[in-house]
């Protein structure tokens, strides 16, 4: 797996983010840019979580991630990425509809293959 | 409602849709019989979980968007119900939630008053409690635009030229509003129109493939006048 560093490192370089907070999914915190990550920990545990549980009736999908759209346009992503939960900010302003997966592609290339 | 999100399922990569009630239960079921009606049933209360979760931190929340590695679920809280549309990993994600937030938009509209009073100049009654759904537009036009109706067919095919497959929806809820208010012009007609497609270059792109139809509407209308 690439560093931690590294994988923020391309990401931040990704058209539209403006915020990341990487936690272990215990809830430790790994690396963010955000003023306040305390505010958004439990909470991203429990979407994550919820997200997984949300398929066991269906066909027990797994979860590549989630996007919380808002009225500004700002957008919310959640991903699980192995033992730990990515919450990335896309900002309103810079139109990136692609970004969802890039995010996703930039895990499988530098975190699940790397 | 239910007209409404059938009409979902016309866009790529859509299964279908179900609606639950603020009481967690299942009240429309449009997926196709492959999705348990136990398992869907017993998905209400975890919906409810998960977008309670989302509004602690997200009050002017829209779509939530799920991607599962065979299955892509879009939540959308809708007058006070929950919609879930379910697709394909390639499903046209941004044509369903541009389809809910009319629906959405469709649900906090105040229902449309009897055609008999359509030409009153009074305003339309307040509007309903935001949980409240609009009833199904009419089918047709009523009286006192009844002079655009032989132009309908044509008008909303051209109409889906331009909008795509919500263009039924988006023709019906303008003609909704036209008929709530005193001005039966069809320039106040595409005004309403211009707001429910909510995009100038699709509106410009309809106004210019109804010019020769617009022209003999407004004839029409001038003979009725």
């Amino acid at each position: 797996m690439a560093s931690a560093a590294d994988f923020i490192k391309q990401l931040s370089a990704l058209p539209g983010v403006s915020g990341y907070l990487l936690t272990h999914n215990n809830g430790r915190v790994l690396t963010h840019n955000l003023p306040d990550p305390g505010r958004y920990i439990p909470w991203l545990q429990q979407m994550i979580n919820g997200s997984m549980y949300l398929t066991t009736g269906l066909n027990n999908e797994e979860l590549v991630g989630v996007s919380l759209h808002q009225d500004e346009d700002h957008v919310i992503h959640l991903f699980p990425v192995r033992q730990y939960h990515l919450m990335v900010l896309q900002m309103a302003g810079i139109t990136n509809d692609h970004l969802f997966q890039q995010i996703a592609a930039l895990i499988q290339d530098t975190v699940e293959q790397g | 409602m239910e007209q409404k999100l059938d009409k979902l399922k016309e866009i790529s990569g859509v299964f279908g849709a179900c609606v639950y009630d603020s009481g967690q239960r299942l009240l429309i079921n449009q997926l196709p019989p492959f999705f348990p009606v136990e398992s869907l049933a017993s998905l209400g209360a975890l919906l409810t979980n998960i977008t309670t979760r989302v509004a602690e931190k997200i009050p002017k929340g829209r779509e939530m968007i799920l991607y599962y590695d065979e299955v892509i679920l879009i939540i959308r809280m809708v007058g006070g119900m929950t919609v879930l549309v379910v697709g394909e990993p390639h499903m046209n994600v941004r044509m369903v939630c541009y389809s809910l937030g009319l629906l959405s938009k469709a649900a906090v509209t105040p229902p449309p008053v009897a055609a008999a009073n359509v030409q009153a100049a009074e305003p339309a009654s307040a509007d309903p409690a935001p949980s409240e759904i609009a009833p199904e537009p009419t089918a047709g036009v009523s009286a006192d635009i009844a002079y655009v109706e032989p132009f309908v067919p044509e008008l909303k095919a051209l109409l889906a030229k331009a909008v795509g497959p919500m263009a039924d929806i988006i023709f019906d809820d303008a003609v909704e509003r036209w008929q709530r208010q005193g001005d039966n012009s069809f320039e106040r007609f595409l005004e309403f129109l211009a707001i429910e497609i909510g995009n100038d270059d699709q509106y410009e792109r309809y106004c210019t493939l109804i010019a020769t139809l617009r022209t003999a509407i407004e004839e029409r209308e001038g003979d009725h006048g």
